[in-house]
């Protein structure tokens, strides 16, 4: 046993500090008395070295270390060629125990990978022959390419991969991202699903994901909750998380909350989505549960991008943009995918004034994403308040025509239209479509009563918001209601209205707004009355009534004063 | 799995019986841990619910998805006690994609339950302030279940004009089955087997679906159809309508069944049980002696086993109840629900009498059943048979021993048992079990039967109809109507806490102090336990100055239930007749952290806040008493009342109005509408305002008091004086009165009668509470001062100062009749 066979234990035994050290100094040996170990030997050693150092995660230096042990080992299957003499036995055993190039090349493009270099891992792991590649390898490449834009070379790495392991579900989702049909991987994956018991599911659950990555939202929901129901499936919690960001994408972000919510119980270090899950949470105004969420996401893990994004949600929607601007930045940082993080970073650079910059990651979270309509809504906004309308409508027009007709669709475009007072018309048309496709958005449903108020149309406005309120309760159209009453005078129902939207909201600012405002309407006739007890007073208690003016202020401050209830 | 899962059910039922709730949970607790299926996770859901622990039940089922119906309920029921209300909403209505459900496709998908699942879905919708929705499920759910209470009352409080007449009948047969639960999904003595087929069916619907590809050439061919069907009906049950099932889906409709299975366990508490005290009354009521008597007594006690815990120990307790349900289902679906659909349980029953004749013992209640055998239960028979022949199915198989135990369990249970109900049972027994007995010997008791029970629901459906009549007409505040209706009901239930409390409070709302304090008294009497309504009584009690009686209700009442608002709202009022506001305003502060939705103690709070002068707060106040309650018009009032005093007289018009909308025969309410009127200078609208008021209420003081100040006001000296005389012999010691009729006299000229007045009123009021009073004195000797301000102006001045006087005076001790009468009569 010499000092190489010691090494090759240690590094077995997962002692890397210790080989590090060791290979180093025996390293050094080398170089000085080259002599004194065998080039196998050299190679070998240099191969625990760089295994050594990649797990201290000095990568860069890793990557140098196995390309030097790949020289190495060229000069020396030359050498061997030279010499077959040795017994055969000991030759096999000492290439059992020697690590193989193909390993070899394989960390390096992992190290290639951390270190963000597509292109040279790429490279390195093309230069192995295809029929020599590992499945793992082949699941590498397949991802490279997939990232590096080379749909066709993704696609045969994946399949290869699914060939060797039908139940590589990754594999599949790779393949499904690219577009491939559905019914392709299912047949890929037929052979085991009918041998094994009890793995019926897994057509059904390909023919989700399909539907997924095809964006048809509606019919992997439906896919997904079926499988759901099964009693098999029951309670799992990615099924869970994609069922959550499927709700989420279409729109439905009450059950989108539901379903997340159930995940997070269910497995309290779920990470996978999270992100989407806090930001609905903002959005919705729960702060204090952003907090806690974040929180304890951090506890968990602080490398992914995650929770960090929460706690921007949390510093954006507390409006404190430049904390939420270095969050995202941090994010984005960790993983550079994360399309959630390209938008917080974008939205905040916008409400922060910087909207080129925020084009700029809009447009990348579109790229990652291009099924997310909140990226172009972004996007819209920006342009809105760089007040290009015209690129605007061309954005909407895209996404329109894209996405397909849908009443998210439909309300973009006919925001942007609300911006040109050309293009009133147009606008009003869009919106009634939406509405009449789906009824309750409240998104279209805001936009035209703001139109129909726009244009005086209070009765009109007062039905719709009447409509939109019989099926459910919000605060934005308890508010709205209450201004279109004040604009027909009925201040009663007015007063009712708003106090309900503040029942619902308690810190609505307009709400607030509008009983304030709904007083001083109300004062004039009261001054007068005041006056007149005034004058009549004379000789009486004066001191009670001071006037109008103090009146209204303590009015104002009832008021304040009970919306903080 | 299920076998094993039977007998820990039934012990964990058995105890979840007797009240046992930390053994139920722990049983519960190991069997989820055990079985881990949805019906074990509904089971432990239940006991956690039933232990009063919602928290548990709701994180429970939260955490997992619940797909069953019953499951779905109780977590919905959990969010709205944990006020969790647009979850529990999204829960019952939440569709896929923002798409609610209707109300009809909830009737489909909960089936049996969808009367309680809509009630519930209209308390949400209430509380959301989307009354016209509420309503709608409500009156859905009433439709679907005539017996149920709460939803009417719900109904009625919040402002709508439901027709008892229209809601309390039995307006088909079809309704009368579905509103006991014993009717419908009941099993027959054979269901054990079914269900637990069907259950492995239900669960894994798309599994049986894969099997039956697989094991095509196994199985027969028609097995696998009729599996397919079923299983492909269940996942869209919304297709399925008892109606409309057609005959080869038979299991399907039972798989359907299956799923409200345990709620049938389940509401052998729920449902029957809080009717059971009134079920024999109305059996006696209708009764007419008749040949089959016996049979009728056999009925009642079989009724009345369903509610009974099993009394001979050992056997577990569901069991017991399916046979007894057994027994009515028969007594009741016989001529029941078979009305309209007749012809199809008999061409099932014909159509597969060949598949069915290998197993005569399954094959036997058909035989024994009435030919007009209501179609579910001759399906559910249909499937057992089915089931039978397809033993060869292993899946099946492996269930179908359980039949057998279970049978044998019953009849030895049946016949070791001594109580008449056992009897009765073992009768059921035999008549499913032999095969040669005939229909005829069954039939004519059971119509009887049968008769009697229609006939004691409608007897229930009666007294609800005029106990409803006059809860509606309470609470559009027809109180002299309520009173009237509510007084006829028989003695028997004139005399419980319920009636008297409706009575005492519409004397409340009529102001008659005395008559409330007795009936409520009487209430105290019979029902000491009785903490509804208690805060009427405590504050009749106020309003009659008797601090013994208050403080001996507050503190019987706060020791009794530390956690009813209503005690704690006594306690208050307690302490704010001893002018102890502080206390006062702390006790009720208990009462709102006890039940925030608790709209009275907002307004005594607001009122005591009137009293320490924090108007702020109080506005706020009476704000969260309407936020809660938007009928309760005595916040209303609040509101107008500080806005009077704040002098925002058009404001205060507003919310007096808006008061007297919700109760418009409330001539205090009537009589402040006037004065604001009066001040906003509309005298002759606040002189109708006020005759409208004296109309209602011709003995009220305070209505003639204030039209003698207008007429005054409007210089109409001999008419305030005519309506001041009066006055006087409604209230003779009012100094106030003797006040307004000097000024009257000074006016007049007459200065001695005035002064004459003057010096009464100063006699009644000798603390000078009112010292304006003595300015008028003083003033009567500066004349020249008087001369120059304009006589109609000098009544607001009066008015508001009478007002306000009136208004400091309370917190006198002497605080007279016509100060009760005052403000705080809306109190």
């Amino acid at each position: 046993m010499n000092v190489i066979d010691h090494v090759r234990e240690m590094a077995a035994a997962g002692l890397h500090s210790n080989v590090r050290i060791l290979s180093s100094l025996l390293l050094t040996m080398s170089n000085n008395s080259p002599e004194l170990f065998t080039p196998m030997q050299k190679y070998q050693l240099l191969v625990y070295h760089a295994d050594a150092l990649f797990h201290d995660k000095e990568y860069r230096n890793a990557a140098c270390k196995f390309t030097m042990a790949l020289q190495q080992k060229k000069a020396l299957s030359k050498t061997s060629k030279v010499r077959p003499s040795m017994g055969s036995s000991a030759a096999s055993q000492q290439a059992q125990s020697i690590p193989s190039e193909i390993e070899v090349r394989y960390k390096i493009a992992e190290c290639y990978t951390i270190l963000k270099l597509d292109k040279d891992a790429i490279s390195i792991l093309d230069g192995i022959p295809s029929r020599q590649r590992t499945p793992k390898i082949n699941m590498m490449l397949g991802n490279l390419y997939k990232k590096a834009g080379q749909e066709r070379s993704a696609v045969t790495s994946y399949k290869e991969v699914l060939r060797q392991c039908p139940l590589a579900l990754d594999a599949a989702i790779g393949l499904l991202s690219l577009s491939v049909k559905g019914a392709e991987v299912a047949s890929m994956t037929m052979d085991v699903m009918q041998s094994i018991p009890n793995l019926d599911w897994l057509s059904v659950w390909i023919k989700a994901h399909a539907f997924i990555h095809s964006g048809d939202n509606m019919r992997a929901i439906n896919t997904i909750c079926s499988l759901e129901k099964k009693s098999l499936l029951r309670d799992n919690v990615d099924l869970l998380i994609s069922l959550a960001d499927l709700y989420f994408r279409a729109g439905d972000n009450k059950n989108a909350i539901l379903k997340f919510e159930q995940a997070q119980m269910l497995d309290p270090y779920v990470i996978k989505g999270m992100d989407v899950y806090g930001y609905l949470l903002a959005r919705e105004c729960h702060l204090d549960d952003v907090e806690v969420l974040g929180g304890r996401l951090f506890n968990i893990s602080d490398q992914h991008a995650e929770p960090w994004v929460i706690s921007g949600c949390h510093s954006f929607y507390s409006k404190r943009y430049s904390r939420a601007l270095y969050l995202g930045a941090k994010a984005i940082q960790l993983n550079s995918n994360s399309v959630q993080a390209l938008l917080l970073k974008g939205a905040a650079l916008r409400n922060m004034g910087r909207v080129q910059e925020a084009i700029i990651h809009f447009r990348e979270a579109m790229r990652l994403a291009p099924s997310r309509l909140d990226c172009y809504e972004g996007l819209i906004d920006c342009y809105l308040a760089s007040n290009s309308i015209r690129e605007a409508m061309g954005m909407a027009n895209n996404v329109y025509k894209n996405l397909g007709a849908n009443a998210q669709t439909l309300t973009i475009l006919a925001t942007v239209c609300l911006e040109d007072p050309m293009t009133q018309e147009k606008a009003k048309t869009l919106l009634d479509k939406a509405l009449a496709q789906r009824p309750d958005y409240i998104k279209a449903v805001v936009k035209k009563a703001e139109l129909l108020n726009r244009e005086q149309k209070y009765d009109e406005g007062i039905t719709l918001l009447r409509n939109a309120l019989a099926n459910q309760s919000d605060c934005v159209l308890h508010r709205m209601l209450g201004d279109f009453l004040v604009a027909v005078s009925d201040y009663q129902e007015a007063m009712d209205q708003y106090s309900i939207a503040l029942s619902l909201d308690p810190n609505d600012q307009k709400s607030l707004e509008g009983m304030q405002k709904m007083e001083k309407e109300e004062s004039p006739t009261e001054a007068t009355a005041e006056e007149d007890v005034d004058d009549m007073e004379g000789s009486g208690e004066e001191g009670d009534l001071e006037g109008s003016d103090s009146e209204a202020a303590q009015w104002a401050d009832q008021v304040q004063w009970f919306g903080m209830q | 799995m299920t076998v094993l899962q039977e007998p820990v059910q039934a012990a964990v039922w058995h105890a979840l019986n007797h009240y046992a709730y930390r053994d139920a949970v722990f049983l519960a607790e190991r069997l989820y841990a055990e079985v881990h299926s949805e019906e074990a996770l509904f089971l432990l859901a239940t006991c956690y619910y039933r232990s009063g622990k919602a928290y548990k039940a709701y994180r429970l089922l939260k955490g997992h998805s619940c797909t069953t119906p019953q499951c779905k309920y109780l977590l919905a029921k959990c969010c709205v006690d944990l006020n969790r209300l647009a979850e529990g909403e999204q829960i019952l209505t939440g569709g896929v994609l923002n798409k609610q459900k209707s109300q009809d496709d909830i009737v489909t998908e909960f089936g049996e339950t969808a009367c309680f699942t809509l009630s519930l879905l209209g308390q949400i919708y209430c509380k959301t302030d989307r009354l016209a929705k509420g309503s709608e499920c409500y009156l859905k759910g009433l439709n679907l279940n005539p017996f149920l209470w709460s939803p009417f009352e719900s109904l009625c409080e919040i402002g709508e004009k439901p027709d008892p007449d229209q809601i309390f009948k039995l307006t088909s047969l079809q309704n009368f089955s579905s509103c006991q639960p014993n009717v419908c999904p009941s099993y027959s003595s054979l269901s054990t087997s079914h269900r637990q087929t069907d259950a492995v069916l239900m669960e894994t619907p798309q599994d049986t679906l894969e099997l039956n590809r697989l094991n095509l050439e196994s199985s027969n061919s028609k097995y696998s159809a009729l599996n397919t069907d079923s299983s492909l009906s269940y996942i869209d049950s919304s297709v399925i309508s008892p109606d409309s099932v057609p005959l080869g889906t038979g299991s399907a409709l039972m798989s359907k069944l299956a799923q409200n299975k345990p709620k049938s366990g389940r509401s052998l508490l729920g449902g029957p049980a809080s009717m059971s005290p009134l079920t024999p009354s109305f059996g006696i009521l209708p009764l007419e002696p008749s040949p089959g008597d016996g049979s009728y007594l056999q009925n009642f006690t079989n009724t009345s086993s369903v509610m009974d815990p099993p009394s001979s120990g050992a056997p577990p307790k569901k069991s017991l109840s399916r046979i007894s349900q057994a027994g009515t289902k028969s007594v009741f679906t016989q001529s029941g629900n078979s009305r309209d659909i007749t012809p199809i349980p008999l061409t099932q029953t014909q159509s597969m009498a060949p598949q069915t004749s290998a197993s005569p013992q399954v094959l036997s209640p058909t035989i024994a059943a009435p030919p007009n055998a209501p179609p579910r239960r001759s399906t559910r028979l249909f499937t057992s048979a089915s089931s039978t022949a397809k033993e060869n199915s292993k899946k099946l198989k492996m269930k179908f021993p359980t039949k057998i135990p279970n049978r044998k369990t019953k009849t030895k249970m049946s016949k070791g048992g001594i109580t008449p109900s056992n009897i009765n049972d073992s009768i059921e027994i035999l008549k499913l079990d032999s095969v040669s007995e005939g229909k005829g010997n069954f039939v004519t008791p059971q119509v009887q039967a049968f008769n009697m029970q229609k006939a004691a629901a409608d007897g229930l459906m009666n007294l609800l109809r005029d106990m409803g009549k006059g809860y509606l007409a309470l609470c559009s505040y027809n109180c002299k109507e309520a009173i009237n209706i509510l007084s006829q009901l028989p003695s028997h239930h004139y005399n419980t806490g319920w009636v008297l409390c409706q009575i005492g409070r519409a004397h409340f709302e009529l102001a008659e102090y005395m008559q409330a304090e007795r009936l409520f008294s009487e209430v105290r009497r019979i029902e000491s336990y009785r903490v509804e309504g208690m805060e009427i009584y405590s504050t009749s009690l106020w309003h009659l100055q008797k601090e013994v009686a208050l403080s001996a209700l507050s503190k019987d009442l706060t020791d009794m239930d530390k956690n009813s608002p209503e005690a704690w709202c006594v306690a208050g009022n307690c302490f704010s007749l001893q002018r102890e506001h502080d206390i006062a305003i702390k006790f009720f502060q208990r009462a709102i952290q006890v039940d925030p939705g608790f709209a009275y103690a907002y307004t005594l709070l607001g009122h005591e806040f009137v009293l320490t002068e924090e108007l702020e707060k109080a506005l706020a106040c009476f704000r969260n008493a309407i936020r809660v309650n938007p009928r309760h018009y005595n916040a209303w009032y609040g509101l107008g009342m500080i806005y009077y005093k704040q002098e925002k007289f058009t404001l205060a018009e507003i919310y007096f109005k808006k008061a007297l909308g919700i109760n418009p025969q409330s001539s205090v309410l009537l009589c402040h509408v006037g004065v604001v009127q009066h001040a906003l200078k509309k005298s002759e609208h606040a002189l109708e305002t006020l005759n409208k008021a004296i109309n209602i209420d011709p003995k009220n003081p305070l209505c003639k008091f204030h039209r003698a100040s207008i007429l005054f006001a409007n210089e109409k000296y001999k008419a305030a004086l005519q309506e001041l005389e009066e006055l006087k012999q409604i209230v003779p010691k009012e100094s106030l009165v003797y006040f307004l009729i000097g000024k009257v006299y000074k006016k007049l000229g007459q200065t001695h009668l005035a002064l004459m007045n003057f010096s009464w009123a100063m006699d009644l009021d000798p603390k000078g509470a009112n010292n304006q009073i003595k300015e008028a004195i003083d003033k009567r000797y500066l004349p020249d001062d008087e001369e120059p301000v304009p006589q109609e102006d000098s009544y607001p001045f009066d008015s508001v100062d009478a007002e306000e006087s009136q208004e400091s005076s309370m917190t006198d001790a002497d605080d007279t009749q016509l100060h009760a009468a005052e403000s705080d009569e809306v109190y």
